[in-house]
């Protein structure tokens, strides 16, 4: 109890509040900008806490997250262009009612939904993590082997449009991993002689190449510097088309607390992330609603229901990483990068070594919720600006951050290199449709599936056949299998599907 | 997009027995008879990725649809002009960076790629390229004390 009340003491030091607030500004900054987001601002910042506190630097980052993803809602809503992926579905019903002249009501609705779903997901991590972590605790190699396949196997499965482009990001980001010391023999590996990569490729590098710069390489490809419509805040409209009461607050209340359900159940799951968890909970509400024909047609609920359940995903994810030492998606991935700058490896163990940090973390979620609140109300005219800032502005100044950042990470121009290497790898893999997510989690995962290994071939005198023996790995490898099938057995039938359709555009 | 899977494919496919039978076994020590030997996991990863690229090699030349009109494929000769261009830019970049040091280097490649993507106006370049290394200098070595080239 200690414990957990000094953790969350800790995070009502003026630093640590500073350093969160600037955490979420940063994020809907970020978020607000189509093709920007918080898993490429998180890449971004992570080299900058080294000098931080370890608390201070993750919830840093975790605000990041959380003013990322309501951050894409202002784009969404005032230019019809999602400013992140999971605002796509908010999209549907923000950009109607700014063109009826209620796109401040909106954004509200979208900055009052983003905080019910964060907290509600924050409150589950916070409930359900440390009992798991018990569980997790008396997981031995094989079974950690195995929960490291299903993870990589439903990860590829559902990030990528197919499951082969999946497994080869996957693999090769395992296999980017291994590259450096070989943690056995402690001998060299794949190094070409150079003595920088004899630590391996850093994670940073990695991060910022493929999620920030070969982004904006690939939005650069875009012609010209066209804004789109933006539809300003008008300031002459009525106060009940400016604002939510707390009647229409209280209306929507049912579809916030689905949409949060169904937002924390996606994220707790590696693989299923916000852009499902939004759509998701989108459907949910138009099915449960008593009029669906208004949604899609500016229907306040509509964006209440996609923006919480995309921002209960941030919380849940962590439950994963925090339990496990999994992550769930690329944003959990990155903050792995941050637990190790710090010298701490999430994970199970992490209650029992650090369980003042991750206290002090679950406190700073919870006061980012409050900060976020406060930021988007008081800001909002702001950030809408920020849709304004030309391309030809913003794309320079964050490709000489990302070149910054890969230095920094390793304090050396090698890295720099190799971050330049990996946006070009980045920008192929997005262009032919393979899964950066699953290469950058298989980049992750590497090192903890090659130490699981290994462990487990030890202890099984090279038995690699004792994770069917071990009952808990043995239901994650059935697990597994019977996804795989169900992939495939999806995909047979969707190509049967096309067959048959041509075949009868064929006949007529 | 069929014929940039095959291609693709192929070129994995090349790539991933090059690494498996050539690079690997070079650039990686003799094993143990203790536990993994160091070639195992960068083996076991480029097999996954070889054996995944032979069945999108097949899936594609199986898939006898026509779907170039519908998805046409990513890379056009524009596509290969733009990452190509925008590489040689960066490594110049790092280059400047390098031997012009954080600053100057800075202020050079911020200058260069907002005249590139198509910011025509000298004072905006001016306005942006100038202070932002400077603050970015300042926020790092002032502010968290990391040093900067």
């Amino acid at each position: 109890m200690e414990v957990i009340l000094a953790g969350f003491l800790d995070t009502f030091s003026l630093t640590n509040i500073l350093f969160i607030f600037l955490g979420i500004a940063m994020g809907v900054f970020v978020g607000a900008v189509p093709g920007l987001n918080g898993p490429m601002a998180i890449a971004l910042a992570v080299p900058m806490t080294y000098y931080m506190s370890p608390l201070a630097a993750i919830a840093f980052l975790i605000g990041i997250n959380k003013g990322g993803t309501y951050g894409g809602s202002i784009a969404a809503i005032l230019l019809n262009t999602p400013g992140t992926p999971e605002a796509a579905a908010t999209c549907y019903d923000g950009h109607p009612l700014a063109k009826q002249g209620k796109g401040e009501k909106a954004l509200k609705m979208a900055l009052y939904a983003s905080v019910f779903g964060d907290t509600f997901s924050d409150f589950i991590l916070i409930l359900v993590a440390a009992p798991i972590a018990v569980v997790a605790l008396k997981m031995g190699p094989p079974e950690i082997l195995s929960v490291i396949i299903f993870a990589l196997t439903i990860i590829a499965g559902l990030e990528a449009k197919q499951l082969v482009k999946g497994l080869i990001g996957a693999g090769l980001g395992i296999f980017f991993a291994s590259i450096g010391m070989d943690p056995n023999t402690a001998t060299p590996r794949l190094t070409f002689g150079l003595w920088e990569l004899e630590n391996g490729i850093s994670l940073m590098a990695l991060g910022i190449g493929t999620l920030a710069l070969s982004e904006v390489l690939v939005q650069l490809e875009a012609k010209g510097d066209a804004q789109d419509k933006i539809f300003e805040l008008d300031k002459t409209q009525k106060k009940e088309n400016r604002r939510i009461s707390l009647r229409e607050f209280r209306g929507v209340l049912r579809t916030l607390t689905r949409s949060s359900l169904i937002g924390s159940a996606m994220g707790a799951l590696p693989g299923l992330g916000a852009v499902i968890a939004s759509f998701l909970g989108y459907g949910a509400a138009k099915r449960a609603s008593k009029d669906p024909d208004s949604f899609g047609k500016g229907n306040i609920e509509g964006v209440a229901a996609a923006e919480a359940a995309n921002n209960a995903v941030i919380g849940s994810n962590l439950i994963p990483l925090f339990t496990l030492g999994i992550p769930g998606n690329v944003a959990s991935a990155m903050l792995i990068g941050a637990f190790i700058i710090h010298g701490v490896t999430p994970g199970p163990l992490m209650f029992e070594e650090h369980g003042r940090l991750v206290y002090g973390i679950y406190g700073g979620m919870l006061v980012g919720n409050v900060l976020n609140l406060l930021i988007g109300a008081i800001g909002l005219r702001i950030f809408v600006r920020v849709l304004s800032i030309p391309r030809n502005i913003i794309y320079p100044v964050i490709i000489f951050i990302c070149l910054t950042g890969a230095y920094i990470a390793d304090n050396s121009l090698f890295a720099v290199g190799v971050m330049i290497g990996f946006a070009v790898l980045g920008y192929f893999m997005k262009k032919l449709e393979f899964s950066f997510v699953t290469f950058i989690i298989g980049f992750v995962l590497g090192p903890m599936f090659e130490m699981s290994l290994q462990q487990t071939l030890i202890m099984s005198r090279n038995n690699i056949f004792i994770i069917f023996q071990r009952p808990i790995a043995l239901v994650f490898i059935a697990f597994t299998a019977v996804f795989v099938w169900r992939v495939v057995r999806r995909s047979g039938k969707t190509a049967r599907g096309s067959i048959k359709q041509r075949n009868g555009r064929g006949l007529s | 997009m069929r014929k940039a899977d095959i291609i693709t494919a192929l070129f994995l496919l090349v790539t991933g027995l090059t690494m498996i039978f050539v690079i690997i076994p070079v650039q990686t020590y003799p094993g143990e008879e203790y536990g993994v030997p160091p070639a195992t996991m960068p083996t076991a990863a480029m097999g996954i990725v070889t054996a995944m690229a032979g069945i999108l090699l097949v899936q594609r030349l199986l898939d006898r649809r026509k779907t170039e009109k519908d998805t046409p494929s990513p890379m056009r000769r524009l596509q290969w002009l733009h990452i190509a261009g925008f590489t040689a830019l960066l490594f110049a970049g790092l280059a400047a960076i390098k031997f012009l040091h954080f600053i100057p280097g800075g202020i050079l490649i911020l200058a260069v790629l907002m005249f590139i993507t198509g910011q025509r106006k000298p004072l905006n370049i001016i306005l942006v390229s100038v202070p932002t290394p400077f603050l970015v200098y300042a926020a790092l070595w002032y502010g968290l004390k990391i040093p900067l080239p």
